[in-house]
């Protein structure tokens, strides 16, 4: 698809700004009234989805051209979705994939962002986006009693992905998700340092080509390894694996599991047991990429027609996604089955919760913004009283220890294996 | 056209220049809403100058003391929701209240709210239901509610008992077109924001009349918002996924559909519902409307639709809410709308839970307005809209049946069958807002203009038959375009429109403060010019 094909989304927009609100309903307070952190902290309406839809008919139409405005425009945000969610409460208008084509058609047309840049050359010489040396990234495995699936065969592969591959202070999440693995029992390899990246993360800032080279040499990888289902802790890559391989037809015939969602099926059948107390109350951050931004893919391939002189509706029938069907649950189940645990939540969860910072590019390159976002969301945290907030994304943990650390603030900041490998 | 170099540099030395901006990017998400096709035949009206974003009255002040000072043109707006807020016959500076977003203070004693304006309708809400009160909801949470109360409009679903938008201010802060601060009411004598009325300024007519200047008369920098009672709890339960939220009916409330054998016992029922003064929300929408507000998708709506029992049986029906402080209340109120009902030959039309939260949030929130008219085909207008005695507002409906049928039925604008919405307000000796909803294609010039030519036709019409002064008296619709409908019902009413330009032309000597949605002084419409 490219960008011409949300034209009549972009010409559709009533500019409502519901994209800018959590939805009307779910508000409870309004300190947390608002879902978009781009327009929350740059104010100017291009800073939201319906100005970014605004720009891009603009852009087509020829009224405005490239500038380090517009550019900063369409990414100084996480691509986080929430917009989306709120926007498609009301309305059949498709924002989040009309502001992804917007970012390809800026790649496609050679208009970069300064701070990606390192990443995909570090993506296309070492296949990573942390900027690293290939050969170091099964470092983190080092000791690890796991098998080497470039070596033999397993059931499942775990994949630990470029954060957790060597952001040093958080190897020890891959590590506590394997050791639950096997001490589950379960047939469980890695692909140790012949593992390479998703390709999801800089699909999201443009980066087309790289998810299908990567999706496909994934692909190639685990079917020599005979495995039948890859594991991951990374909700990056756990959308990449389980949405956008099948959005670019690239499906994996092999099953997808985000870890939450493996370990809960332990603990189902008894395989895991958290029997140690763990008397602490804790805070849920929903990932977006696990959250809304992790509902199955929808493929839709037609037309619009008019019925009733006007009423527009597709033909076959398109069912929206909507964010309803992310992994909510899940994760929050684990938590609750960890002995002594109290799970509270913030006032914005699930498919309208506050982005941890990090997504989109933003990041890497306007690491201020991130911040802000990531200290948005802590303060949130602090509201309920609990003493961490857990998540199940290394980006979302990274971003919020960063912001943690930076503010001072009591708040710790746990992966959910790290809590449930304390009570096994 | 950019700002002349000086100008521009003033402003900036008031705001800083992280708020002010004349990139082309970012200022044509300034000059983009629905129905500026309308008047423009493209959804992008003339760019704005420039778009700057104060953060307080002063910086407000200062804004417009430096547009007097180089001859630019301004207007402020809140959420920019409507052409009114971010469209004018040529370029201006657009003045985006986003950062004026605080709620001053909830007086729960004396019942009011003190807010800046871009404190959006839902926002308020939830805060005042903490305290057991309620603010005014206009008809979207994400409106502006010192808007909808000073410069325009003002509907309300519930605004027969929490009051139509222009009977809600209290004290008001306003800067004057010239940069001037005016206050009024209580507030003008220093003595709180308790009444717009006195002791001090009471301006209201000028400053809103029936329906505002549309940011014709300068800028409202701060109103205190009249509050109501709340009887339900301090925070809305809701459940269920997107985009079927539901929330649970509060005990202390009633929903209910109610459907008629004719138009004529609807109307009487109305009338009857109203003078017993037993509703928190009284409205009639049409079929269309209904099916719209409670599902999730167009796919989902037309499935409905096809299934012809919302056609067959709503023909004819109201929502009415009541709501009560007591048990014994709730069943007076109740006992009063049963002989209503046997009086009138009504009858409760059974709705799943999902209908009547569709139902419910819609009055208490406007939330479900946005779904219930632009979803469907992208566009929408009101066709000729008017606010009257009720009796009046029945005689308008009547004329416009037929002719929106015509449209409906040539495929022009959406045929649903009965689009109309009358609700009920507080004010005008039992009146009532009625709206011919027409929805059309944004992007089908066809569509746009059957839409328009709905407009005028009802708009002519209503003078013609001495009923009313459509397009909400001059701040909406085409007709509303350059003071049109100003000209053609000032004779017909005590020549109203030359007291309007003269008191524009007193309040803003410069004519300044952008009018395209209000009135000009003779000779200056772009058409006579």
């Amino acid at each position: 698809m490219a960008l011409q094909d949300f034209k009549i989304h972009m010409e559709r927009c009533s500019r409502c700004s519901y994209c800018k609100w959590v939805p009307h309903m779910k508000m409870i307070d309004r300190k947390f009234a608002t879902v978009c952190p781009s327009i929350a902290n740059y104010n100017f309406h291009g800073w939201s989805a319906g100005g970014r839809m605004i720009a891009g008919l603009s852009l087509l139409r020829g009224r405005i051209g490239y500038s380090d405005t517009l550019l900063d425009m369409i990414y100084q945000c996480q691509m986080d979705g929430g917009c989306d969610v709120s926007c498609k409460n009301q309305m059949d208008l498709e924002p989040l994939e009309t502001m992804l084509e917007l970012r390809a058609k800026c790649v496609e047309d050679g208009h970069f962002i300064g701070g990606h840049i390192p990443v995909i050359n570090s993506l296309k010489a070492e296949d990573n986006t942390m900027q690293s040396p290939k050969g170091e990234r099964g470092k983190w495995a080092e000791g690890l009693d796991v098998k080497n699936l470039t070596k033999d065969r397993a059931q499942v592969v775990y994949h630990a992905g470029c954060r957790l591959s060597f952001d040093r202070e958080l190897g020890h999440v891959a590590r506590a998700a394997v050791n639950l693995l096997t001490g589950a029992g379960v047939d469980v390899g890695i692909m140790g340092k012949e593992e390479v990246c998703c390709g999801g993360r800089t699909y999201e800032w443009g980066y087309k080509r790289e998810l299908a080279n990567y999706a496909e040499r994934n692909a190639k990888a685990w079917k020599t390894a005979g495995v039948r289902t890859v594991v991951t802790s990374c909700s990056h890559c756990y959308q990449t694996f389980k949405v956008l391989h099948n959005k670019i037809g690239k499906k994996l015939s092999i099953e997808v599991f985000h870890i939450t969602e493996f370990l809960a099926l332990l603990i189902k059948e008894k395989k895991l047991k958290p029997t140690k107390e763990l008397p602490m109350a804790v805070t849920y951050h929903d990932p977006c990429h696990l959250g809304r931004l992790a509902e199955p893919w929808i493929y839709w391939n037609g037309v619009e027609k008019k019925v009733m002189g006007q009423l527009i509706v597709q033909d076959p029938p398109k069912e929206f996604r909507r964010g309803a069907n992310g992994v909510y649950d899940v994760p929050r189940d684990v938590l609750t089955s960890i002995p002594g645990l109290k799970l509270v939540e913030m006032p914005r969860i699930r498919e309208y919760a506050w982005c941890c910072g990090a997504g989109g590019g933003v990041k890497e390159a306007y690491p201020e913004f991130a911040m802000w976002t990531g200290k948005e969301r802590i303060k949130e945290a602090e509201t309920t009283g609990a003493e961490a907030v857990v998540t199940a994304c290394p980006m979302c943990q990274r971003n919020l220890l960063d912001v943690t650390t930076e503010m001072g603030a009591r708040t710790k900041v746990y992966d959910i294996v790290e809590l449930l490998q304390q009570a096994v | 056209m950019a700002l002349e170099r000086e100008a521009y540099r003033a402003l900036e030395d008031i705001v800083g220049s992280k708020f002010l901006t004349e990139e082309p990017a970012i200022l044509d998400g300034y000059c983009f809403v629905w129905g500026n096709e309308m008047f423009f035949g493209d959804k992008f009206s003339p760019r704005p100058h420039a778009v700057i974003l104060p953060g307080s009255t002063e910086e407000v002040q200062a804004v417009v003391k430096v547009c007097n000072r180089f001859g630019v043109i301004y207007k402020a707006h809140a959420s920019g929701f409507c052409s009114a807020a971010l469209a004018g016959s040529e370029s201006f500076l657009s003045i985006d209240l986003r950062r004026m977003n605080r709620i001053l203070e909830i007086d729960e004693k004396n019942m009011y709210a003190v807010v800046e304006p871009y404190v959006s309708a839902g926002e308020l809400l939830i805060e005042t239901m903490k305290k057991g009160l309620r603010s005014y909801s206009g008809c979207s949470p994400t409106a502006s509610p010192v808007a909808s109360a000073t410069v325009y409009i003002g509907l309300s679903p519930s605004q027969i008992s929490g009051g139509y938008g222009g009977r809600t201010p209290l004290g008001v802060e306003w800067v004057l077109p010239d940069g001037e601060i005016l206050r009024l009411g209580s507030l003008g004598t220093g003595a709180g924001w308790f009444t717009g009325d006195g002791p001090g300024p009471s301006l209201r007519g000028i400053m809103r009349g029936q329906t505002g200047p549309s940011g014709g008369l300068g800028v409202i920098t701060k109103a205190a918002i009249k509050l109501v009672p709340w009887y339900g709890p301090a925070r809305m339960v809701t459940k269920g996924k997107p985009p079927s939220y539901q929330v649970e009916v509060p005990e202390s409330f009633r929903v209910f559909t109610i459907i008629f054998p004719s138009r004529e016992q609807l109307y009487e029922a109305f009338g009857l519902i109203n003078e017993e003064a037993i509703a928190f929300a009284c409205s009639r929408r049409g079929p269309f409307a209904m099916v719209a507000g409670m599902t999730g998708s167009n796919k989902e709506a037309w499935e409905v639709w096809k299934e012809g029992h919302f056609q067959k049986k709503c023909a004819h029906s109201l929502a009415l809410i009541m709501d009560a402080s007591s048990r014994r209340e709730m069943e007076y109120k109740e006992k009063c709308l049963g002989k209503i009902l046997e009086k009138t030959g009504g009858e409760i039309f059974p709705e799943d839970a999902r209908g009547q939260s569709a139902r419910f949030v819609h009055s208490l929130t406007g939330q479900g307005g946005v779904k219930g008219v632009f979803r469907a085909t992208g566009g929408f207008t009101t066709g000729a809209n008017a606010d009257e005695a009720l009796v009046a507002m029945m005689k308008a409906q009547e004329m416009g049946y037929e002719v929106k049928d015509k449209f409906g039925k040539k495929g022009v604008v959406l045929d649903d069958n009965d689009p109309t919405w009358l609700t009920a307000t507080e004010e005008n000796a039992f009146g009532a807002h009625q709206e011919f909803a027409v929805r059309y294609d944004p992007m089908d010039a066809e569509s746009i203009r059957g839409a328009a030519e709905i407009e005028s036709i009802l708009g002519k019409l209503w003078l013609e038959k001495n009923v009313d002064i459509a397009s909400f008296g001059g701040a909406f619709g085409l007709l509303a375009y350059e003071g049109k409908i100003h000209e053609m019902a000032g004779p017909q009413c005590l020549n109203y429109d030359i007291w309007m330009r003269k008191i524009k032309k007193v309040f803003d000597p410069n004519l300044l403060s952008e009018s395209s949605y209000y009135i000009k002084p003779k000779g200056e419409t772009s058409a006579e010019r």
